[in-house]
């Protein structure tokens, strides 16, 4: 019998004792909530919300599109000619890839930072915008150059023109013992299978 | 393991009355009903259909069906290189990425025989301690929420809120985070990060009686929970039960102190083990509570941690990440830590390559979840809510 | 004017004008009913978001979100009504309505005012509580029709609850009726006039002093039992199994569009329902807490019954705010231990209440 009237003082006393946490949840305690549109709650610098390439300082060094365990990164550079000057990296060496496709798929973008950890020029890097959404997916696959496809068309031929020429000039049997045919234009995956960006 | 002894555990009152209901409902009750629990029901934390029979509300037999996020880890795994890997194992719990990154990277570390600073490992104890904390407040919320209470579900979901925060200022994720790193971590720790920390603590601390009052000694959630779904510790050792459950149990295992890893020995910290305070030994309100005092001693541990990083000098946390990863040792290695749902395993084969010829895990949820078959039968549909949350699933964790 | 006059002075014609004011009295309630549940629907959203910490709707209609639930309904109203094929068509269809008729028919004997009440029933009280059990039958309905295991067990959860927690709640009410000797609700509210301390929650009721204090703490019991046991009958927290949305999902998990929106409703008439009979029987009506607050109906009939009615209604919505103030703290319970909680608690402790106040009321009553 004592168990029992026990029993319910400590249900009528642990009931009133949560009734007092929530009453001053709703008298003192301010809400947290963030108006979004209105207030902005700053990402901090390290935040990875959306990754970017700034082409400019990008070395097409295909170390990002090595790391990246799912493969979402697409590049395809072109060796330019030794005499063509197509500006500096950041640390001042001479650029000497044309880079023709550099496209990131985002609708598989698992936002692991390898590839942001690996680009030793640090023009693969992480931004942080407050609207990212998009209404379709192709929208999330980004292509990052920024010639035209007239341009691209160009170094195309034009890069065909100068292997034809190497092909040709190999052929000769000393002709420039020194000089190594150029690597080859790593053009899509280096090992791994064939992975399409999914355009549908 | 002197608690392995007395393996007999006799059945509570309330287990007892239920097996013997159950022995009177062949007689009286002619049809048992099927109920799909699952995969879509709020209450199996993710997609997880449990296949019950009932005879009303009680249940009968409870069978857990799992597969529905079945990603392939482990296959993955074999086919990226070694740290290509760290990613995926935040996805196998997504509610501790930081502990399983630490599983996965001691394993490599150890088979590839890495030593890391003493400045790494602090770091890698404070957050994935942080993370503890973090887990446990999805634990706690997502149970508080099955029994039926609100409150303690938002009240928690805003506490890990500012662990997020934390991550999300150290390595930019605020859920999958691959901040710990085979040889080192991703980043260093900011300026003006670990005060932060401080704060943190300061601010977790008076949560946690608040929490209390509110949910824990509640006389409705201790009715609720206390006596129901009783796992004692045989049952615990014969199905691999591990983490908070089997210390919910009053067994003593927690391999942060009885395999200490990452410099866990040095730390000050208590286990908490249920008592049955509130009924018998290893019912659902133990193993509840076991985790509200975790959180309290996970909370010690951040702030030695933090301590100790403040007056140390700074190093370079990528020092020790192998430059390559296209030749490693052969060899082969089971290691284990203590994540917060349990024992998290990783069974590495190295063949000298860059990518692993095999990686096994043993997910401490996949045999959380085991002990449900023998558990179920006697609990009411009320009761199976409040056993599949009191054992702390992640259905990530559990399909892999 | 004189054809109405004489329309009205007729006594053939008096059914007909009887049925007009009916009329018009029944689509006041329901107006009232309807604007009373969208507003508790905000207050309820209003009141789980401070409790979290939450600013809870903030958009619609600028000021603190109060268009929101007009919205939702609108939302509600144009959203596809799907019927699924293994239902039972006619009970699916009918039982939405029946709930809500049924919640809505006890309206008719609460008193808002002196004169603002449906009908002055000489068995008000006993009438409202044998219209609103009606909600079980419908209920019921709603679970079977429906061919889903889990809405079944929300219907049998749901009847095994209301019907048991009837009981309480009739012996609790029983407190004061046995005071005013009427089961009359305008003859229940008319014995608490003249301020707070006659309520009979206060041991008022009719009485006066030595017996107050006396009875007090039974009159109290009483309320807290009534209270507790009427948050079971119309399905609240703690006691909201047949919803139990973590373990059950509810009766209603077929239902979908305005349908489900009828459930809604009702649940909020409901709730309007018995916080209102609280008021009437425990906390004094349509009086205000001290006299001067009223204004006498010599003063002004209509000014009277507007007042009364705004004391009953602003009584009736913060115990409203209780309820959800409770439903937004506790955890639920479990079926056995709802039974547990009727028949071994509120049971034996009502009847003793009633033991006692019956000695009391024939000591004091000489």
């Amino acid at each position: 019998m004592a168990a029992y009237f026990k029993d319910i003082w400590i249900g009528v006393t642990t009931i009133i004792a949560g009734m007092a946490v929530t009453l001053r949840h709703m008298i003192f305690e301010r809400a947290i909530t963030i108006q979004y549109p209105r207030e902005i709650k700053e990402m901090y610098p390290r935040a990875r919300a959306k990754l970017f390439n700034t082409i400019e300082d990008c070395e097409c060094c295909y170390k990002c599109q090595r790391i990246c365990p799912i493969d979402v990164i697409f590049i395809k550079g072109l060796r330019a000619g030794k005499d063509e000057d197509i500006g500096l990296l950041p640390d001042g060496k001479p650029k000497k890839m044309h880079i023709i496709q550099f496209d990131i798929d985002f609708t598989k973008c698992i936002y692991c930072g390898l590839c942001v950890d690996v680009c030793e020029q640090k023009s693969l890097h992480w931004e942080a915008p407050q609207e990212a959404s998009t209404v379709t997916r192709e929208e999330l696959y980004i292509d990052f150059t920024n010639i035209s496809d007239e341009e691209k068309q160009a170094l195309i031929a034009k890069d065909e023109e100068r292997k034809k020429a190497k092909a040709a000039m190999k052929k000769k049997p000393g002709a420039k013992p020194g000089v190594k045919p150029a690597a080859k234009p790593a053009v899509d995956k280096p090992k791994k299978d064939e992975i399409k960006p999914e355009t549908d | 393991m002197s608690e392995t002894q007395d393996l007999n555990i006799p059945l509570g009152p309330p287990q007892e009355k239920m097996s013997q209901a159950l022995a009177s409902v062949e007689d009286v009750h002619g049809e048992r009903m099927r109920v799909q629990m699952g995969p879509q029901h709020p209450a199996t934390h993710g997609v997880l259909r449990v296949e019950i029979e009932t005879d009303g509300e009680l249940i009968i037999k409870g069978t857990p069906h799992i597969g529905y996020l079945h990603r392939c880890f482990e296959k993955v795994a074999e086919n990226i290189t070694w740290p290509q890997i760290v990613p995926f194992t935040d996805r196998l719990d997504y509610c501790s990425s930081m502990n399983n990154n630490l599983g996965f990277v001691l394993a490599c570390e150890k088979l590839f025989g890495i030593e890391v600073s003493e400045r790494i490992q602090t770091i890698r104890v404070l957050v994935t301690e942080l993370n503890r904390v973090a887990n446990h407040c999805v634990a706690i919320a997502a149970y508080s929420l099955d029994i039926g209470a609100w409150t303690p579900f938002l009240l928690l979901i805003q506490e890990r809120e500012h662990i997020l925060d934390l991550f999300e200022e150290i390595c930019g994720g605020r859920l999958l985070l691959n901040y710990i790193w085979i040889g080192g971590l991703s980043h260093d720790v900011p300026d003006g990060w670990l005060p932060k920390v401080h704060e943190f603590v300061e601010y977790m601390k008076p949560k946690i009686p608040e929490l209390n009052q509110l949910l824990s000694y509640n006389k409705i959630f201790i009715e609720r929970l206390a006596n129901v779904a009783v796992i004692p510790a045989d049952v615990c050792y014969q199905y691999g039960v591990t983490g908070p459950n089997i210390r919910g149990a009053g067994v003593k295992w927690d391999l942060r102190k009885n395999e200490p890893y990452s410099g866990y020995e040095t730390y000050d910290f208590d286990i908490p083990i249920g008592t049955g305070e509130m009924g018998q030994v290893g019912d659902a309100w133990d193993r509840y509570i076991v985790r509200v005092r975790e959180v309290e001693q996970s909370l010690r541990i951040i702030e030695q941690a933090a301590t100790r990083l403040e007056g140390m000098p700074g190093d370079d946390v990528k020092a020790a990440i192998p430059k390559t990863f296209a030749k490693v040792p052969k060899g082969e290695i089971y290691f284990r830590t203590e994540q917060p749902k349990g024992e998290l395993g990783f069974y590495l084969i190295s063949n000298g390559k860059a990518k692993p010829y095999r990686v096994k895990c043993r997910a401490p949820s996949f045999s959380n979840l085991c002990v449900m078959p023998k558990v179920a039968p006697g609990l009411l549909i009320a009761d199976m809510v409040a056993l599949i949350g009191s054992i702390d699933i992640v259905l990530g964790d559990v399909d892999r | 004017m004189n054809v109405l006059t004489s329309f009205c002075n007729n006594p053939a014609n008096w059914f007909f004008i009887k049925l007009a004011i009916s009329l018009i009295y029944m689509v006041g309630m329901i107006t009232f009913v309807s604007v009373f549940a969208l507003f508790a629907i905000w207050l309820e959203r209003k009141i789980s978001a401070w409790a979290q910490d939450r600013l809870g709707p903030m958009e619609t209609g600028g000021f603190h979100g109060w268009l929101q639930t007009v919205a939702d309904m609108l939302k509600l109203l144009l959203k596809e009504d799907i019927i699924p094929d293994a239902v039972d068509r006619p009970l699916f269809k009918l039982a939405p309505y029946i709930v809500f008729a049924s919640s809505f028919a006890a309206f008719a004997t609460l008193p808002f005012a002196a004169n603002l009440i449906g009908t002055d029933l000489n068995i008000g009280i006993y009438y409202i509580v044998a219209i609103s059990s009606l909600v079980v039958i419908a209920i019921i309905m709603a679970g079977w029709a429906s061919n889903n295991k889990w809405s079944l067990f929300g219907a049998m959860r749901s009847a095994s609850q209301m019907i048991s927690y009837e009981v309480p709640v009739a012996l609790a009410l029983l407190i004061p009726i046995l005071m005013a000797g009427s089961l009359s609700m305008q003859d229940l509210v008319s014995v608490q006039a003249g301020g707070f301390w006659n309520w009979t929650i206060f041991g008022g009721g009719g009485f006066k002093l030595p017996f107050t204090v006396v009875a007090l703490p039974f009159t109290v019991l009483a309320f807290l039992i009534y209270f507790w046991a009427s948050l079971a009958e119309v399905n609240r927290c703690p006691f909201d199994l047949p919803e139990g949305e973590s373990e059950i999902i509810g009766f209603h998990v077929e239902y979908s569009a305005m349908r489900f929106g009828m459930f809604f409703f009702a649940e909020f008439a409901n709730m309007f329902l018995v916080s209102g009979v609280a008021v009437a029987l425990f906390l004094g009506g349509w009086y205000a807490p001290l006299p001067f607050l009223e204004v006498s109906a010599e003063t002004s009939p209509v000014l009277h019954n507007i007042i009364g009615a705004f004391w009953f209604i602003s009584k009736s919505v913060i115990l409203v705010a209780v309820q959800m103030w409770l439903r937004w703290t506790l955890p639920r319970f479990r079926v056995d231990q709802l039974m547990h909680v009727c028949w071994k608690v509120f049971l034996p402790f009502s009847l003793a209440n009633i033991l006692i106040v019956s000695l009391l009321v024939v000591l004091f009553n000489q």
